[in-house]
């Protein structure tokens, strides 16, 4: 029998000719080695308790590849005033919707000027969404939000940028209540992104004037299909006209829309009911706008997963145009002009599509003369 | 390999079957054994290699025709392995220029696949395969190549005998050092498998090497990772010049977690079936010059590059040209261990470029040194080298110059242009 402990756990560092090298000279440096990495593991409470991560850091880390967040995070803690509307969503309704133009139309009928918004990013999660309205919620006043849910791939977890831009001690409320797959994951991604969050309080991060300040947000894409900016061509067909009453959704107008009663990933329901929760909350009128995508051109009618206003109440209002009617008289060829992929509209789309919307949206809009 | 718990399982089968069969008394059937294990876990565990494409789809889901593809090609790779062995056995110990061919052999497949992959795309095309398909089969070519060229010399230098057939298999297909090393010499190899001084405290020893090597390559490496050249500059927004130092610090940290991380495990794993791996790292930020550096940082690769090449060329140049050319000599020699360094991480000439940084560091530190001699005479040289502030501001020194010469290293052209925009442009562009 060989002695018990003839090879020590700890030495001198060098090992002998038989055995490997110990991992650690002596017991006080494992225990260094432990306190290193509990440190780490425990830095998103830590540097949330020495007040080393803050909300705005966190819009600051974003890289620009999953959305403009220096323009949303100008949006939620360095402008000032209340949003008439919001429009809050992933890149399908973020390139669907000419912003000035609805600000335009929206003062017109106001009569004062409007204060319109759209908050779009890259990548699909209602993690994202929901973070944006906590944060610009604490800061300004929203009276109505518009939102869009895609019919695409959704993550089973925390999405792209909900992975980089939640911090874990941010949101007790929300994070209490998932599954502790999602917990682990949502803890992970805040381990991961503290040392940019101790980078940011250590130096000022440069920020540049964002492309989008001028389209209030909207993003109008330059591009002909496949992304490909060099068959872009500019395409203004005149908009079909519908009345406000066609697109809202209601008794008379339900044989418009099919609902497929498909429920999303646990993650994203619960970040959507967490959403639909916080804007109850803060009275802030809430709107889901169908943004139609190329693949569905054919459909009679507006495809939703669900019936938002049956699950969330008569105060949630639902905005489509069924495909076939929005493209009525355009060829596939014509079509694909608005389009820059099979899911996004181009410059071309965004026009074309909010032309078509805008009477139900200023239909649908809580109007206000005064802004109080 | 992604799927961590499959890893897992896969190695804790192979630690138990390798484990068995080296407790068998007889190296008739032990040695066969342990060979033919490795060889089988190696297939598996390559079944499980991703090929680079927007969907990457590990073989062994590529359906059956797949898999027995690549286990015939793996079967191949045995074979031509096989073939090294019995140059080794026939040529390595007869006089002349024979044993060389014995010894460039392995090295001349690693450069086949590595450096000339592309003189087989006819063949492929021809076959009709994708590009990974070799690579995928070749698995941990590059540092089999190294340890296998440098047993033909330990076997001629009679610093180990000749090895039997599954003996060299076993040391070839060694699976814990089969990826990332560290380049195990056949004696090291052979010795802790003929020794039998496995113990708890051995086992226990090994298995923390474990723990903290996957600690640092698991963790610690992706969080050093977030600060590097990729976590900073891809972000596609501006970036002050303080952002760049920032980067290349934690870029030197997060190789440094991410290899020694490897290694650790590698050695752990390895000294689980009792079989001792020479030591990869040593402190390397420690380092107070740049030789000092290459004796703690990748130390086997170090080692094989001065028994391989730099001993026996410098002779041969002093040899040849006399001891008045001894520095001239030495740096010739230094320029071409530092090329063949550069060049054995990767293709490209930015590799190239970071042989050349550090060979201009070793030679610079041997040309300083002469000069302190001569200035500071033997006293006031020891003195020197005893100094605490000297060395001090020699470790930080060889720190910045060591992280500067990564900035090549971890960019490609594209991506330094990105920076090098993000800095002074204020914006992203691509580098092209």
């Amino acid at each position: 029998m060989p002695d018990i402990h003839k090879t020590a756990l700890f030495d001198n560092g060098i090992g002998s000719t038989h055995t490997p090298r110990a991992a650690f000279l002596r017991r006080s440096s494992a225990l260094w080695f432990l306190v290193l990495l509990a440190a780490l593991l425990l830095s998103p409470v830590l540097s949330n308790k020495a007040g080393l991560s803050n909300r705005s850091a966190a819009y600051r880390s974003m890289p620009m590849n999953l959305g403009d967040y220096s323009f949303i995070r100008q949006q939620i803690f360095e402008k000032k005033g209340d949003i008439d509307v919001l429009f809050l969503g992933a890149s399908v309704i973020w390139s669907a919707v000419d912003t000035p133009r609805v600000q335009k139309e929206l003062s017109r009928k106001l009569g004062r000027p409007a204060n319109v918004v759209t908050l779009g990013f890259l990548f699909n999660g209602i993690d994202v969404p929901y973070v944006i309205l906590k944060d610009l919620l604490a800061n300004r006043k929203v009276r109505t939000v518009v939102f869009s849910i895609p019919r695409d791939d959704w993550t089973l977890g925390p999405s792209i940028p909900g992975c980089k831009l939640q911090r874990y001690p941010d949101f007790p409320d929300v994070v209490e209540e998932l599954p502790l797959d999602s917990k682990l994951s949502l803890y992970a991604c805040s381990v991961l992104a503290t040392p940019h969050d101790l980078l940011s309080a250590a130096r000022e991060p440069i920020d540049r004037r964002s492309e989008f300040e001028d389209s209030l947000g909207a993003k109008k894409e330059v591009l002909g299909m496949d992304r490909d900016p060099d068959t872009f061509v500019r395409f203004r067909p005149p908009p079909p006209q519908f009345t406000a009453e066609l697109l809202i959704y209601s008794d008379k107008t339900k044989e418009n829309f099919s609902f497929k009663d498909q429920r999303l990933p646990e993650y994203q329901e619960h970040y959507l009911d967490a959403l639909v929760e916080l804007l109850k909350e803060q009275d802030v009128q809430l709107i889901f706008l169908n943004v139609p995508q190329l693949f569905e051109r054919e459909s009679d009618k507006v495809i939703e997963y669900q019936n938002w206003q049956a699950r969330f109440g008569p105060g949630v209002t639902l905005i489509g145009v069924p495909p076939r009617k929005l493209f009525a008289g355009l060829d596939e060829h014509s079509t694909e002009l608005l389009h820059c992929d099979i899911d996004h509209f181009n410059w071309n789309g965004n026009e074309f599509f909010t032309e078509a919307i805008m009477p139900a949206i200023l239909e649908a809009v809580k109007h206000e003369k005064t802004n109080p | 390999m992604s799927n961590l718990p499959l890893f897992i399982l896969v190695l804790a089968g192979y630690l138990i079957l390798t484990r068995i069969a080296l407790k068998i008394p007889s190296a008739k059937v032990r040695l066969p054994l342990f060979a033919i294990s490795n060889i089988a876990f190696v297939a598996l565990l390559s079944l499980q290699t991703r090929y680079h494409d927007w969907e990457p789809e590990p073989i062994i889901s590529l359906g059956q025709e797949a898999v027995i593809r690549h286990l015939v090609l793996v079967g191949m790779y045995v074979l031509a392995v096989t073939f090294g062995y019995v140059l080794l056995r026939k040529l390595a110990k007869r006089s002349g220029a024979l044993p060389w061919i014995a010894f460039s052999y392995p090295l001349l497949i690693l450069v086949l696949f590595k450096y000339f992959y592309f003189a087989w795309e006819p063949l492929l095309d021809r076959l009709g395969w994708d590009d990974w398909i070799l690579t995928a089969t070749v698995i941990g070519l590059s540092y089999m190549a190294f340890r296998l060229s440098s047993l033909v010399l330990e076997v001629r230098n009679e610093i180990v005998e000749m090895p039997t057939l599954s003996a060299y298999l076993g040391f070839a297909f060694f699976l814990p050092t089969m990826i990332v090393g560290p380049i195990n010499p056949f004696s090291v190899h052979q010795r802790s498998l003929e020794s039998d001084n496995f113990d708890s405290g051995y086992f226990a020893r090994s298995f923390l090497r474990i723990a903290v090597g996957a600690a640092k390559f698991l963790f610690l490496a992706n969080l050093a990772n977030q600060l590097s050249y990729a976590g900073i500059f891809l972000d596609q927004k501006p970036h002050g010049p303080i952002d760049l130092v920032v980067a290349a610090v934690f870029y030197y940290i997060f190789l440094y977690l991410n290899f020694s991380g490897i290694c650790d495990i590698a050695i752990g794993i390895a000294g689980l079936l009792g079989i001792r791996v020479i030591e990869n790292f040593d402190n390397p930020f420690l380092a107070r010059n740049i030789k000092d550096f290459w004796n703690r940082w990748h130390i086997s690769l170090s080692v094989w590059a001065r028994d391989i090449i730099f001993s026996p060329l410098s002779k041969y140049l002093i040899r040849r040209f006399g001891t008045r050319h001894t520095n001239a000599g030495l740096t010739v020699t230094t320029f071409v261990v530092f090329l063949v360094i550069g060049v054995w991480h990767g293709v490209g000439w930015r590799f190239a470029l970071f042989g050349v940084i550090h060979a201009a560091g070793v030679i610079g530190n041997y040309y300083y040194t002469i000069f302190l001699k001569k200035r500071l005479g033997k006293e006031g040289f020891r003195k020197y080298n005893k100094s605490r502030l000297v060395h001090v501001i020699a470790v930080v020194a060889t720190f910045a110059y060591v992280t500067a010469s990564f900035s090549v290293f971890a960019n490609s052209y594209n991506q330094l242009g990105i920076i090098k925009n993000a800095i002074t442009e204020g914006f992203f562009i691509s580098g092209n």
